[in-house]
């Protein structure tokens, strides 16, 4: 590479130019992944622990069921 | 305009790099997701496995046997941990031990009561004292002194033992008389009670054992043997573990019992929280590992430049060895970080102007039809000491490979694919100085693909032949500092790889019945299988563009030769483990084994089924 000469490198300073773009488009494309795959690791690790340790899932489950079905039988109530 | 050219090209390569880390950072992702994922698909069978299965192994009851002395020096721990230490030893399912444990002159009341009323229970618990601490070194030569067991096990004073761990270290040791001693997998106890972290371990790797102390704790070994040795030695304390099993690995074979068998607790000031806790240890290991190099006849200077546990032993390099460094070439021409390039020039003038070792000569097998202007840029770029070989045949890696050895005239060979660049300046004479050793027959190098990211960490057998933490960041240190240390593997790829030309002759070169795939796997093989050693250095780096120069599809013919002549030594891979998932080389252990299992231990000590 270091051999060319003229319109030669001109050409080669382009193309390592774009090929930089490319990549810097493609960095962000995959920036944009790592929240998605953060979320889909947390959410995995709480399964695997409510797994490992139902008393997890009894702790952190139970009181969110236990506010849902108060919501429904409220609004069930309401409507009567 | 020079400038403005290497600019484009260092921010085009800057910017492949950041590609690379985060395609990297995605492939540790998907192994962590993927941990967790598969656990929690086993669903109800998990359970049975880790209880019923466990529960029943508790229940058994091994009454005949040698007698198991195990030492456990007790200094500043605290009680708590202690009895969980000591509910470990008497919950094993072996029943012939006898526990000696060193109260190493602490101050604190609750440990002595503790030790005085166990000892009292139990009549196979006994309790020496130390009037003034005296460290770790002086209270295990202490037990060992005391030990009346066949068999010696060390325990730290606040770590777990399974309930089956004597049983089956045992029975290692009574099936392989030959072995001096056995150690086995283990996993981090943290400090909310949780095991954790599982690191399964290879099957002996003693250039792995000088660059840490990868057997860590829950080792066995024949007390004879180490009391022959010399036990612990004076002035390795914090080291001292790792000292003895160098001094037993050179005296004996080495066992490994692939099974979760010991629980590291991860205390606040303890090596297992934090790398750096004992700085003073790592200033022994280096002595240790450096008087063991002086004991096996290795020359080379050993240090812990990092602080945390992980050793370089620096072999002497012979500047005067002559490495004929074997490419074959089609003079491709490919693009790299946006630039057009002969491949086989810049593998040249990479090594040219990089390398720290000069007494290199090329060997360029080249096939007809390459332009005469590319082959003579190759040898204008190489020197004086080029030697061209052309090859006029269908395309044959193995026979190009054979032909290049033929006509080279140095006593090391290096094979080097010709799309790759060099890194690290002292890559040859690396690679180089470990094949000084007799029994090392060839050497590989860590390859990066072109973003970084890692391409060859050494073969692993989950299944047909991979590369070990396939893109992974190239600088990541791999579990258990994996990527930080040289290491046995069971094959290398041909890629960059160098043996001697002893070797090669000796085995016979590569096998020409595979052209284009395997042919590595296949050397590697009949290396090892002639009894020597392939290992893989972090320490010789190249970029490998690889598959930008051939067709990476497999042939059916060679897949099926692999497998007919190899299967038994693909199916085991003694530097993989059975607890690791198979078909993957990213270390995913296989699902529902240790990494979480579903018990605590709880603030007093017990084991916790919630």
């Amino acid at each position: 590479m270091h051999d060319a000469d003229g319109d030669a490198r001109g050409r080669l300073i382009e193309s390592a130019r774009s090929h930089a773009e490319a990549q810097r488009a493609e960095a962000r494309r995959l920036e944009a992944e790592l929240p998605v795959l953060n979320a889909r690791l947390g959410a995995a690790r709480q399964r695997q622990e409510h797994m490992h340790r139902p008393s997890t899932l009894v702790r952190e489950k139970l009181p969110q069921r236990l506010t849902d079905v108060g919501d429904r039988l409220r609004a069930r109530w309401r409507r009567r | 305009m020079n400038d403005e050219l290497e600019q484009a090209r260092a921010d085009a390569h800057a910017a492949e790099l950041v590609v690379g880390r985060l395609r990297g950072r995605i492939a540790e992702f998907n192994t962590q997701i993927d941990r967790a994922e598969q656990d929690v698909a086993l669903g109800w069978r998990y359970w049975l496995r880790r209880h019923v299965a466990e529960r029943v192994r508790r229940e058994r009851r091994v009454e005949s046997g040698p007698l198991v002395s195990v030492i456990t020096p007790v200094f500043g721990t605290e009680p708590a941990h202690l009895r969980a230490c000591l509910d470990s030893v008497r919950a094993q399912t072996y029943r012939n031990w006898e526990h000696v444990l060193v109260d190493d002159g602490s101050a604190d009341m609750r440990l002595t009561a503790l030790l005085a009323r166990v000892a009292n229970r139990d009549a196979r618990v006994r309790v020496v004292r130390h009037e003034h601490n005296a460290g770790i070194v002086a209270a295990s030569n202490t037990a060992l002194d005391t030990a009346h067991g066949d068999y010696v096990t060390m325990l730290d004073h606040d770590d777990v033992l399974v309930p089956s761990a004597l049983e089956r270290l045992v029975g290692a040791l009574h099936d392989f008389p030959a072995a001096a001693f056995a150690y086995s997998d283990n996993a981090v106890l943290r400090q909310d009670g949780r095991v954790a972290d599982p690191f399964y371990k290879p099957d002996f790797s003693p250039e792995r054992l000088r660059n840490h102390n990868y057997v860590l704790h829950c080792v066995m070994a024949r007390t004879a043997l180490v009391r022959e040795v010399g036990g612990f030695r004076a002035g390795f304390d914090g080291a001292q573990d790792h000292d003895l099993v160098l001094r037993l690995s050179e005296v004996g074979n080495v066992l490994h019992v692939p099974e979760v068998l010991y629980h590291w607790r991860a205390a606040p000031t303890s090596v297992a929280s934090d790398l750096s806790a004992k700085p003073y240890a790592y200033g022994a290991g280096v002595r240790a590992v450096q008087d063991h190099c002086e004991r096996v006849g290795i020359e080379a200077t050993v240090e812990c430049a990092a602080g945390d546990g992980v050793y370089r032993v620096h072999r002497y390099p012979n500047p005067d060895a002559m490495v004929s460094i074997v490419i074959p070439t089609r003079g491709t021409v490919g693009t790299v970080w946006g630039i057009e390039r002969v491949f086989l020039h810049e593998a040249i003038r990479s090594i040219v102007e990089t390398s720290s070792h000069s007494a290199l000569e090329f060997v360029l097998v080249v096939d007809a039809g390459v332009p005469d202007d590319v082959i003579a840029r190759a040898t204008e770029l190489a020197g004086d000491r080029t030697r061209v070989v052309m090859y006029d045949h269908d395309f044959n890696f193995s026979a190009k490979a054979n032909l290049g050895a033929e006509h080279a005239s140095g006593d090391l060979l290096l094979f080097l694919n010709d799309d790759t660049e060099l890194i690290a300046e002292d890559s040859i004479a690396e690679m180089a100085a470990l094949l000084a050793e007799h029994d090392v027959g060839m050497v590989g190098a860590k390859l990066l693909y072109g973003d970084g990211t890692l391409q060859h960490g050494g073969h692993v057998f989950p299944g047909l032949a991979t590369h070990a933490f396939l893109g992974y960041p190239g600088d990541h240190p791999l579990p258990a500092d994996m990527g930080r240390v040289a290491r046995e593997c069971s094959g290398v790829t041909a890629a960059a790889a160098m043996l001697t030309a002893d070797v090669f002759r000796e085995i016979g070169g590569f096998d020409e019945a595979l052209p284009r795939n395997f042919n590595d796997v296949d050397l590697s093989f009949r290396i090892r299988a002639a009894g020597r050693r392939i290992i893989w250095t972090p320490h010789a780096c190249w970029y490998h563009f690889e598959s930008a120069t051939r067709d990476p599809a497999t042939a059916p013919e060679e897949r099926d030769l692999i497998l007919a002549r190899w299967r038994t030594e693909i199916e085991h891979d003694p530097y993989f483990n059975v607890n690791l998932a198979p078909h993957r080389s990213d270390w995913l252990e296989r699902p529902g084994r240790s990494g979480a299992p579903p018990y605590y231990v709880d603030s007093r000590g017990r084991r916790a089924f919630s």
